[in-house]
């Protein structure tokens, strides 16, 4: 068994999240409380360090005063707390907004757009085939601009089994990521913790 | 039939506790067979020549560290044998004691800090901050995690851009991840990326690995499992396989439980309204 305090701490910190399955106790409620109120301790701390290193020090030691006009919008977010001046927080808001979905919109444009469209339509082996054909089959279930009837609706019912197998390959997956968060708890209780694992 | 599909809550939680905890304390050793995906992967890794940079992603928390941290491990246990300089960044704000922590269980530890590898701490901004990074690594990652300078250290010597780095290796389990990555990074500098998804992540980062914009990935602890075999390395995600397949049959088996009866009752019923119409019909037929 491990005489180390801090994996005593997370032994019982564990077990108190775990004891949330028998029912709601004051121990989960502990553990809860302290996890969320670290947590956000941690962020804040981690949050200043990025204005300090990005921001501040360029400003005081290489003298970059260019870092005032985002600091500067930084400190207008806050105005949202102020009746009367609360206005003021939309245009930091609105340089957000805009800075991001640029970013955003430039790259996926070629990486999720361009590249992948021209990755389906490339048929090379029979995997391929098939990726063309359930693609085609997915997209056609949600066109919603007229009915496809007779031989032409078989399409979109492939399109809804391609999607329900999609569905339950992702629940498969769910599952195995969720067994696997599982087992590293009951490695570390018996292993690190107990010390009955080898 | 009945009393398969009402096993109390209680029940199933004990019985998977004992299918988790009995061959992780006595292992079964159940097969681990070599995906293509992680094959590609290691092999992209092997590609790499002795003194190559790479840049790795510690883009996760301890929250999903049970999955990815043993990704982590055996990609990092391959780049120490294969002798390449590490750059340790992290997007995700818990990051940097991970990195921190990975560094010190692997071959790591025995480096030379700021010469073989470094780690650079987070940058906040999400997918704005992995652009910002691809365009100026040390503009963005301006210190270490201690705080002293990044260009202070000799592997960030010649480091600028993206163009400078030989691999990208990220392991994430969300947003900024590989997607990312991918958008803001081999779009416009075409930098070679690995990737370390959690299981359930596999099937939205598929078809980046399909267009050959990711160029390996691995995925939940059965890839991280693969990986430390073909390093060589057995360590905790191997020790768990046996625990995660049998889980995996335990449920299979519950799905089974509690559906044959309802398939069965629903057939009955299906053949009993059939025999009442049959019979309906027949009487019909006869006034």
């Amino acid at each position: 068994m491990s005489l180390d305090f801090g994996i005593w701490v997370e032994g019982l910190v564990t077990i108190a999240m775990l004891s949330y399955v028998w029912k709601e106790n004051p121990f989960y409620r502990i553990a809860e409380h302290l996890y969320v109120g670290i947590s956000a301790g941690h962020a804040v701390v981690m949050a200043w360090g990025n204005i300090r290193d990005a921001a501040v020090k360029p400003m005081q030691e290489e003298g970059q005063l260019v870092w005032i006009i985002p600091i500067l919008l930084g400190v207008l977010l806050y105005s949202r707390y102020f009746k009367g001046i609360s206005w003021i927080a939309r245009y930091p808001v609105a340089v957000m907004v805009g800075i991001g979905t640029g970013v955003a919109v430039r790259g996926a444009i070629h990486g999720d757009f361009v590249q992948q469209i021209s990755a389906t339509i490339s048929v090379g082996s029979v995997n391929d085939i098939l990726l063309l054909v359930f693609v085609i089959a997915s997209l056609s279930y949600f066109f919603f601009s007229r009915e496809l009837k007779g031989p032409m609706g078989t399409v979109p019912q492939l399109g809804r089994t391609v999607l329900m197998v999609a569905f339950g390959a992702a629940f498969g997956t769910t599952v195995m990521g969720r067994m696997a968060l599982l087992i590293g708890r009951i490695q570390f209780v018996l292993g690190d913790w107990l010390g009955i694992m080898k | 039939m009945e009393r398969l599909q009402s096993i109390p809550k209680s029940w199933i939680y004990v019985i998977l506790l004992i299918v988790l905890a009995g061959p992780l304390l006595r292992p079964i050793g159940i097969p681990i067979p070599i995906s293509s995906d992680i094959r590609k992967s290691f092999e992209a890794v092997d590609s790499l020549a002795p003194g190559s940079v790479v840049v790795f992603g510690f883009d996760y928390s301890p929250g999903s560290a049970a999955e990815m941290e043993p990704q982590a491990m055996a990609i990092l246990e391959h780049l120490a044998e294969k002798q390449v300089k590490v750059i340790g960044i992290s997007f995700q704000a818990q990051g940097p004691e991970m990195a921190t922590k990975a560094f010190s269980a692997t071959s790591w530890a025995e480096k030379e800090y700021g010469v073989d590898y470094v780690n650079l701490g987070y940058r906040a901004g999400g997918q704005a901050a992995v652009a910002a990074f691809a365009t100026d690594i040390p503009g963005t990652f301006s210190t270490d995690y201690t705080g002293k300078p990044s260009s202070s250290f000799p592997i960030m010597q010649g480091i600028k851009t993206a163009a400078d780095i030989d691999m990208i290796i990220t392991i994430a389990p969300g947003q900024p991840g590989p997607e990312d990555y991918v958008r803001q990074v081999y779009g416009t500098y075409k930098t070679r990326i690995i990737a370390g998804v959690p299981a359930v992540a596999i099937t939205q980062v598929a078809p980046y690995v399909q267009a050959g914009q990711i160029e390996g990935i691995l995925g939940g602890l059965p890839g991280a499992a693969e990986y430390e075999i073909l390093v060589e390395k057995p360590g905790q995600a191997v020790a768990a396989m046996d625990a995660q397949s049998l889980a995996h049959l335990l449920i299979i088996v519950l799905i089974a439980f509690r559906n044959i009866p309802s398939f069965f009752k629903a057939k009955e019923a299906r053949a009993q309204s059939m025999s009442g119409s049959a019979q309906k019909a027949g009487r019909g037929g006869r006034s």
